[in-house]
């Protein structure tokens, strides 16, 4: 775990030093410590004011974001697939996603540019598209003789559909924001900024944090209902909380970087081939390792076909793609199970 | 333990209508009768996961109703007949969620966890599997832990819903004598649905036939076990007697020639 955070700050640093402007790691470094507190008067050298800006206006806060946003979908991944009992289960299942989507689809066809404290337009709609969506989904899938989790999930797959068909039908009427709204769902961390950080990141950490605190809970949940229910585990209202918690995260995570797949899936899965399915270990590690993955992601989504820009969504898929598949084949021995 | 008038229904299908039952400290009970005859949901309201639509669960007079969960799986533990084991946790990993109850929040296993959870691997013999993974665990072993599990939790009550199903003769005869050894040296009360009449004759300090949610009888099993009940019950006629070897009563059912065989023998004859 120690090791894990140090090879998060080592991305870090590497993310900061690479881009359009050369800086090396050792200078990135004296730029990013001597503005601390205490720590920073044992940097010596002084830089050029253009390095602050490029490191701590722009580099910086797309940086920490993207490890935020890694973070939060790693973590919820892996407290859906755990609390489900289904290894397909992502953090997308409630139709956050779509929910998303579809605020922010609207906001760029109504040209709203600004939004709540100072934050984009795309990104206040979409965070109140996904909470409204989850809230739906959530009462819907309750409405049913029992609330079960398969009435809920097909309630999340329904009006998931139902809402990608809205932005799409909406996508046609206004072939003019084509390009913006397809940009905004394939995901991307070019516009991140300090204020989108201050936003995402109290709601991200402090989820992440209830998720783990319930770990032992999600570990019974794993021996099947009867049997947690049994251990004392009240699965009922511990499900509920998972699932609100989880599709917050989720929310605040896809309003600020838009929808990027395959994370919130596939770390958990590439994690548990190494800690095993105890969540109390599993989902700090998976935490900090969708963290560093998705820094790595973004660092190649900027500088891999610089001044061009690839879509984050696009990277994490096609390089994480055949590495899970190598270890699953390097793992087979082990008995891989989800 | 005690049930008194419960009436219990999934959705609007009464299963269980005005039982009573009582069951004293430090006793095996098995829990006979046939498929469908309300066995699981009578554990399953006695071990309050699902609330009767009337009537009280009492455990040493107290309503289990009213009981917070986790106080609760202090003195329950229930072992239920399928048990997922998919995810590749050790063996005692799953003994030591038995701790769970105790545990709060990030609070980590304390030295009186770490004892319940080796003595109830010891009492169960499971210690030496410890570090396997229950995927490959077998039957009897699996099962061997979920009740390790279920004894780390030290409770006073251990319900039990058919652990012998899939199970060979000898891993039967195991887990059996397991759970009256929990009873005659570690003063535990054993709840546990069991098919096999004889083994419930054989290792059981009482019994409760059911039938259509009723209790059609209950006490000591060389009292209560006659031909007419089991015919009554099972709608099969048997021939029982008396058994030198396991000292107890022993029953086996006795073929009824159906009209069809009859007129085939008939035919041949």
């Amino acid at each position: 775990m120690l090791a894990m955070v140090v090879i998060l700050f080592l991305s870090i640093l590497l993310a900061v030093s690479l881009g359009a402007a050369d800086i090396t790691m050792a200078d990135a470094f004296g730029v990013l410590v001597k503005p601390l507190p205490i720590v920073g008067r044992w940097v010596n050298a002084s830089y050029d004011e253009v390095y602050y800006s490029i490191v701590w206006g722009i580099r910086l806060p797309r940086i920490l974001l993207a490890a935020i946003v890694g973070m939060g979908l790693a973590a919820a991944g892996t407290a859906f697939q755990g609390m489900l009992r289904n290894p397909m289960a992502d953090p997308y299942v409630l139709g956050v996603s779509s929910g998303a989507s579809f605020g922010a689809t609207i906001s760029i066809v109504l040209g709203i540019g600004s939004g709540f404290m100072g934050l984009a337009g795309s990104t206040t709609a979409a965070f109140i598209g996904a909470v409204l969506t989850m809230a739906a989904v959530y009462t819907l899938g309750r409405a049913g003789r029992k609330s079960s989790m398969v009435t809920l999930l097909l309630a999340g797959i329904a009006v998931s559909s139902f809402l990608s068909a809205m932005v799409s039908f909406m996508m046609i009427l206004n072939h003019d924001k084509l390009e913006s709204i397809v940009l905004w769902t394939m995901g991307s961390f070019a516009m991140a900024s300090w204020t989108s950080l201050y936003i995402s990141f109290p709601i991200i950490m402090f989820g992440s944090i209830v998720l783990w605190f319930m770990s032992k809970e999600m570990n019974a949940l794993l021996m099947g209902d009867e049997t947690a229910l049994h251990l004392g585990v009240d699965v009922n209202k511990v499900r509920r909380l998972l699932l609100a918690v989880g599709s917050l995260i989720t929310a605040s995570a896809v309003s600020v970087s838009g929808i990027i797949g395959f994370v919130g899936l596939i770390i958990p899965h590439v994690v548990r081939l190494f800690t095993g399915p105890d969540h109390r270990r599993l989902l700090p590690a998976a935490a900090v390792s969708g963290a560093i993955f998705m820094i790595i992601s973004d660092t190649l989504a900027r500088t891999a076909m610089a001044p061009i820009e690839i879509p984050v969504g696009i990277i994490t898929s096609l390089v994480g793609g055949p590495f899970f598949l190598y270890l699953l084949v390097r793992n087979r021995n082990a008995a891989y199970r989800g | 333990m005690e049930a008194r008038d419960l009436s219990c229904a999934y959705d609007q299908t009464a299963i269980i209508e005005h039982l009573n039952l009582a069951i004293e400290r430090n006793n095996m009970v098995g829990i006979l009768g046939p498929n469908g005859s309300g066995k699981t949901t009578l554990l399953r309201h006695i071990s309050a996961a699902l609330k009767p639509r009337s009537g009280v669960v009492l455990l040493n007079g107290v309503d289990v109703f009213t009981m917070r969960r986790r106080m609760l799986a202090r003195k329950m533990a229930y072992v239920p007949q399928n048990t997922a084991a998919d995810f590749e946790f050790s063996a005692m990993d799953v003994v030591m969620m038995g701790r769970i109850p105790y545990m709060k929040g990030f609070q980590s296993e304390s030295r009186a966890d770490m004892v319940a959870v080796e003595q109830a691997m010891d009492m169960t013999g499971t210690w030496q599997l410890r570090d396997r993974s229950i995927t490959e665990l077998s039957g009897g072993e699996l099962q061997r832990v979920m009740i390790a599990r279920a004894l780390a939790q030290q409770p006073e009550v251990l319900m039990l819903d058919e652990p012998t199903a899939h199970l060979d003769l000898q891993f039967q005869m195991e887990i059996l004598d397991l759970l009256r050894q929990l009873v005659d040296h570690h003063g535990l009360t054993v709840i546990v649905v069991l098919h096999d009449i004889n083994l419930a004759v054989q290792f059981c300090d009482k019994v409760v036939f059911m039938q259509s949610g009723s209790i059609i009888a209950d006490g000591c099993p060389q009292d209560v076990i006659t031909e007419q009940l089991i015919s009554d019950v099972y709608n099969v006629s048997v021939s029982i007697w008396h058994d030198e070897a396991t000292g107890s009563i022993c029953i086996a059912p006795v073929r009824q020639p159906s009209s069809k065989t009859s007129a085939c023998i008939k035919r041949i004859g």
